[in-house]
């Protein structure tokens, strides 16, 4: 079964000249860890907000578990969103004025699925998050901190268990490691996987450092498959 | 839930500046509802000073005039009235009951009023309430006094103390009626009415201290005492103003006639309702423009809110896409802006109504004892209930500014972080 599937899909910004998005076919299959490269001003994270279900796709499909998100309306994608996906991203993505573990629970507050599937697993929420930081390798003590006395690499092992909690079917990690210094870069892509093995969650990583994409079951250019990328349209959103 | 939830502790991780906005709000609306509460129980106070009072018969002033010092003790009569007319009135067969009052020394700051014995049986307040006594009885003896609830307690006189009664109205006196002691025979119970703040004595004594005082000056020491005072000589010549009761309602106005049209002296008689209409017509300029200032400062407190939730949008904008990340709609968004404007509200108009008990609380006494108004620390009322409700409306309407913002900014961001 795939994952991701995206079939004759283009995107273009309001009021922009021409095409960001233009791929003829992409997929993941389920339990897959896809490296993809993609640098800025390829409309990389455009991208990402069609296969979250941010933005509808401007013409094609873009199938996530076998959904066509492109007719979903906007609050049915959030919900799906909520339901099947979990984020990472490159830093700051913890909120600050919430805990450790509220972090973590964030989603299942907007997902009952996820709440469901996390109470499965564990008898409370915050006994999941735990669970998940542990496996995560962070340390215990770290738990009661304000979570912006945390390092960038503790943050985003906070982030990871927040994106895997309730065990979505998809996780995607927008240049999680590039705050991090080499050293912890592999183990947390490690660590990752082992996790996403665990929750059997499919995985899509976008970076432009290629470095990492050995690791990977599958290394993608996002230059290869966008036809758009290729005549380098600036990209409209600002990224950093 | 969890919304609402969020807009809590996000609101308590910016802290300084919340409490700053919840204090100006807290202020606004301590501030209007004081000025409400003070305007109302100050009607209120005065409305329920006199009842059951007819006429009030005096020189003739301006009808607020004459009420604020007969009744209120408030400023000093511009002229007297002669003894012959006052009988005059009072033998007219409409007239049921007449109460003389005499105005113009004073105890220690306390107004001094001469009267009879018949004020303690006919002198009303409040739903038509009668005077009583919290210990002793009425003045029999020429140099009896009967004082106020306050007077007793601020100056702790017992039955039995002496008094000496000071000439004129200010509360510090050179020149002392101190031939004559005063003995309490009776106190009070209170009544939150000027009636506490009173020393009661009768006419003759009135007549009897200042007997030799022709001269503007008080008598050489030694040369008056009780024994060489002629109690034919005690029958007054003027008096202040008198209370008039009527056998019937009807006649209040004939009779207003009559007094206003009495040919041998200038007199003028006031129906007190009447009289506090023309006060309060007087007053409600005033009232209005304090009501549209509280209300102003209310608003500028609701836009410090503005301005406070408005500035941090900006460095929220990651949060938000953090939250968007997580499956949270746009809709969830507005509505998490949009609690933290009613929380904000909803927390300074709370904080305001208990900063008006604690004010209220204080200054009460003070009132009670400098302007004769009691400020009861009741419940909220009902207006002031809706005056709180619009309050909060306003602040939900102020939020619907950054929340449609916000909700914008979640739908054109998407989950994009911005630094």
């Amino acid at each position: 079964m795939a994952i991701i599937e995206l079939q004759q899909l283009t995107y273009r910004w309001p009021k922009a000249p021409s095409n960001v998005i233009d791929i003829d076919h992409f997929t993941v299959a389920k339990g897959e860890k896809v490296f993809l490269k993609g640098p800025s001003g390829t409309g990389k994270s455009t991208l990402l907000g069609l296969i979250a279900g941010v933005n509808p796709p401007g013409s094609g499909e873009v199938l996530v578990m076998d959904q066509p998100l492109g007719r979903m309306n906007a609050s049915r994608r959030d919900q799906f969103r909520a339901d099947h996906l979990g984020f990472i991203f490159q830093m700051f993505n913890l909120l600050p004025y919430l805990s450790v573990t509220e972090n973590v629970c964030l989603p299942c507050h907007f997902s009952q699925s996820r709440k469901q599937r996390a109470l499965a697993q564990s008898n409370s929420l915050a006994e999941e998050a735990r669970r998940l930081l542990r496996d995560l390798q962070l340390d215990e003590r770290l738990i009661h901190r304000p979570v912006n006395e945390l390092s960038v690499g503790q943050q985003q092992r906070v982030a990871a268990a927040r994106a895997l909690i309730g065990r979505p079917a998809l996780v995607i990690a927008d240049e999680p490691t590039s705050a991090l210094d080499s050293d912890t870069r592999e183990s947390f892509i490690r660590l990752l996987f082992q996790e996403c093995d665990r929750e059997s969650s499919t995985l899509l990583f976008v970076s432009h450092d290629s470095a990492l994409s050995s690791l990977f079951d599958r290394h993608v250019e996002l230059q290869q498959i966008n036809k758009a990328g290729r005549q380098s349209v600036g990209e409209h959103q600002w990224q950093s | 839930m969890a919304i609402v939830n969020l807009a809590i502790k996000s609101l308590f991780n910016r802290k300084t500046t919340v409490l700053l906005t919840i204090l100006a709000i807290a202020i606004s609306v301590c501030l209007l509802l004081g000025v409400e509460r003070i305007r109302t129980q100050a009607k209120e106070s005065f409305a329920n000073t006199i009842s059951g009072t007819d006429l009030i018969l005096g020189a003739r002033t301006g009808p607020i005039q004459l009420l604020l010092y007969s009744v209120f003790r408030i400023g000093n009569a511009t002229n007297n009235i002669s003894w012959q007319s006052y009988q005059d009135i009072a033998n007219h067969p409409a007239v049921e009951w007449t109460v003389p009052l005499s105005l113009g020394d004073s105890h220690r700051g306390h107004r001094v009023l001469g009267t009879t014995a018949d004020y303690f049986t006919h002198y009303r307040y409040g739903q038509k309430q009668n005077l009583t006594f919290q210990a002793g009885e009425p003045f029999n003896s020429l140099l009896d006094a009967v004082i106020g609830a306050e007077v007793a307690k601020k100056l702790g006189y017992k039955i039995g103390d002496k008094i000496v009664v000071a000439h004129g109205a200010g509360a510090t006196s050179f020149l002392e009626h101190d031939q004559f002691p005063f003995t309490v025979t009776g106190i009070l119970a209170p009544t939150s009415t000027p009636v506490d703040r009173t020393v009661h004595v009768s006419l003759e004594a009135i007549e009897a201290i200042h007997t030799g005082w022709a001269s503007g000056a008080p008598p050489l020491p030694g040369a008056m005492s009780t024994s060489n005072l002629d109690p034919a000589k005690l029958q007054p010549k003027v008096i202040t103003a008198a209370l008039v009761g009527l056998k019937s309602k009807v006649q209040m106005f004939g009779l207003q006639r009559v007094i206003n049209d009495y040919k041998e002296e200038p007199l003028q008689a006031i129906i007190p309702g009447v009289a506090l209409h023309e006060l309060w017509n007087l007053m409600s300029v005033a009232e209005q423009a304090l009501m549209a200032i509280s209300g102003f400062v209310v608003v500028s407190g609701l836009l410090g809110m503005l301005t406070m939730i408005l500035a941090s949008l900006n460095e929220r904008r990651r949060e938000m896409a953090i939250l968007r990340a997580v499956g949270c709609r746009p809709a969830q968004i507005f509505l998490l802006l949009i609690s933290e404007a009613g929380i904000l509200a909803l927390t300074g108009s709370a904080l305001g109504v208990v900063t008006l008990y604690g004010l209220l609380l204080l200054v009460q006494p003070f009132l009670l004892e400098h302007y004769g108004v009691l400020i009861s620390v009741s419940l909220l009322t009902l207006y002031e209930l809706k005056l709180l409700a619009v309050v909060c409306a306003m602040g939900l309407v102020v939020g619907l500014i950054p929340s449609i913002r916000a909700y914008r900014m979640s739908l054109s961001d998407g989950m994009t972080l911005r630094v």
